[in-house]
């Protein structure tokens, strides 16, 4: 039995295959023909492959076993009624843009759902540190007098700067930390470190760092006890209360004193979207599949 | 449907039976549709056959294949009906191939069995029939051992006779992919018939 002959290195195999399908343009069929000429491989190679398309193309044809015509059974199986028929148009391929429509939904729905959670979740980052930074024990408020002497620096870099009034603002987030004045009455030990979503417009609720003072937002309270927002359990002790629930309740606040939408309302509206879009694109995945089932 | 007339040449007979049972079909027509499915269903099990492993998984995939063009009689746009029922089938063959992939089976049992009935005439000499035989084991059996989609390619171009084109338009690749595959499924059919090749050189 003699093997096969072997190609020479940089004998190119797949260009004497081309050459025996006669799928060769002139040039690289010129230069296949040289090979075939010079190379006794290569000839070979030409000379079997056209031996094996000749003998494929004679292949004998498989024997049926069956009959494959159609029962009244089957048709009535096959047949679409009611909302399968409905749902069978989903499989159209004149519908086939509902693939990608429906990936657009899914893809625009979960968007806005990240989108609209990234500010609680970066609030809720942004509280846990400035909670740990007052309190590291435990993260509780604590009582920041505001005769202490306490200013931005105290604080570290990620704290802002202290306006004159006494607020101080996180850059990057949307926690506002209010001290009492001295002149409310307060002692040192009542006075409360005041932590809430800012609310609002821009610039309303936070301070900037050019430090130019902004308009109050929300007035503090004279009483601690006398606003739930405020971390103190009554009767002027400091506060044991965490940041979460102080936090939690702002955002159902859902406005700023100053009566405008808050975030918290445009992030509601943008959750119900979301939700509403990543549904209409879930269901139309479910229509196409339901509608490309075999039954 | 007078638009799917549209697409037949008046000579193009088959063509135009073919749109005509269509139309019947799509009006609720079952005998129109087995009209369809008698001329045409021993090319598609020919066809895929050669593509799947064994005979019984050969006709289900046929039968399924007409199953799904009954379903989907509202989704031909014209043109040829044996290329869509064609395309159908390797289709069907194709998620067979994938599934068997995942759970393989015994390759090929119908290659011992006499539903390969290889061609008579002039190989009626005893002798050139046994070397006939023996070329169409060998060749099926390397067909069988070679990738789906060359197999395929090979099939549909050297058994079936379709072009490149419309090779590419039932697979649904490029052009340079069809002929990429015929032509490494070519090479790769000579690699696996190394030992068997004088039997093609006669």
């Amino acid at each position: 039995m003699p093997a096969l002959a072997h190609l020479r290195p940089g004998h190119d195999e797949t260009l004497i295959a081309r050459l025996a399908a006669e799928d060769l343009l002139e040039p690289e069929a010129r230069e296949a023909r040289v090979l075939v000429a010079s190379c006794p491989a290569c000839a070979e190679l030409e000379t079997d492959l056209r031996s094996i398309m000749a003998a494929t193309a004679t292949l004998p044809t498989p024997r049926r076993t069956r009959d494959f015509r159609l029962t009244d059974a089957d048709a009535a199986r096959l047949r679409r009624t009611g909302w399968r028929r409905l749902v069978g148009r989903f499989g159209d391929p004149r519908l086939a843009f509902t693939r990608p429509l429906a990936t657009g939904l899914v893809t625009l729905g979960i968007a806005g759902l990240v989108f609209a959670a990234a500010p609680s979740f970066l609030s809720t980052i942004g509280a846990g540190g400035a909670a740990s930074a007052l309190a590291p024990t435990g993260g509780d408020l604590v009582a920041v007098p505001a005769a202490s002497g306490l200013d931005s620096n105290a604080f570290g870099p990620a704290v802002g700067q202290t306006a004159p009034g006494g607020d101080t603002a996180i850059p990057g987030s949307s926690i506002r930390i209010a001290t009492l004045p001295p002149e409310s009455g307060q002692s040192p030990a009542a006075s409360v470190a005041y932590v809430g979503a800012s609310a609002g417009p821009p610039g309303a609720g936070t301070l900037e760092a050019s430090g130019v003072p902004p308009a109050p937002s929300a007035p503090v309270p004279a009483s601690a006890s006398a606003n739930p927002q405020f971390g103190t359990t009554g009767g002027g002790t400091p506060s044991q209360a965490s940041v979460g629930p102080v936090l939690d309740q702002n955002l159902g606040v859902g406005k700023s004193a100053t009566g405008e939408p808050s975030d918290s309302g445009v992030s509601t509206w943008l959750i119900a979207i979301s939700v509403v879009l990543l549904a209409g694109g879930l269901g139309l995945f479910v229509l196409r599949w339901l509608a490309r089932r075999p039954t | 449907m007078g638009d799917l007339r549209m697409t037949a040449t008046p000579d193009d007979g088959p063509q135009r039976r073919d749109l005509i049972l269509v139309e019947r079909a799509q009006a609720g027509d079952l005998t129109a549709f087995n009209d369809l499915v008698l001329c045409y269903q021993d090319q598609l099990y020919g066809l895929v056959a050669r593509m799947v492993p064994d005979q019984d998984q050969a006709a289900d995939v046929v039968q399924e294949a007409f199953f799904s063009a009954y379903r989907n009689l509202d989704a031909f746009r014209g043109g040829s009906v044996k290329s869509w029922l064609s395309r159908i089938a390797i289709n069907a063959a194709m998620d067979l191939q994938r599934a068997r992939k995942r759970r393989p089976v015994q390759p090929y049992p119908e290659l011992e069995d006499d539903s390969w009935q290889p061609p008579a005439g002039e190989e009626a000499d005893p002798e050139r029939q046994v070397v006939t035989d023996e070329r169409v084991r060998a060749l099926s059996a390397a067909l069988a051992a070679i990738g789906d989609d060359q197999r395929a390619a090979i099939v549909l171009f050297d058994v079936e006779g379709y072009d490149y084109t419309e090779i590419a338009q039932m697979t649904g690749v490029s052009l340079g992919t069809v002929k990429s595959r015929i032509h490494r499924g070519r090479l790769a059919l000579r690699r696996s018939l190394e030992d068997r090749m004088e039997l093609f050189r006669g």
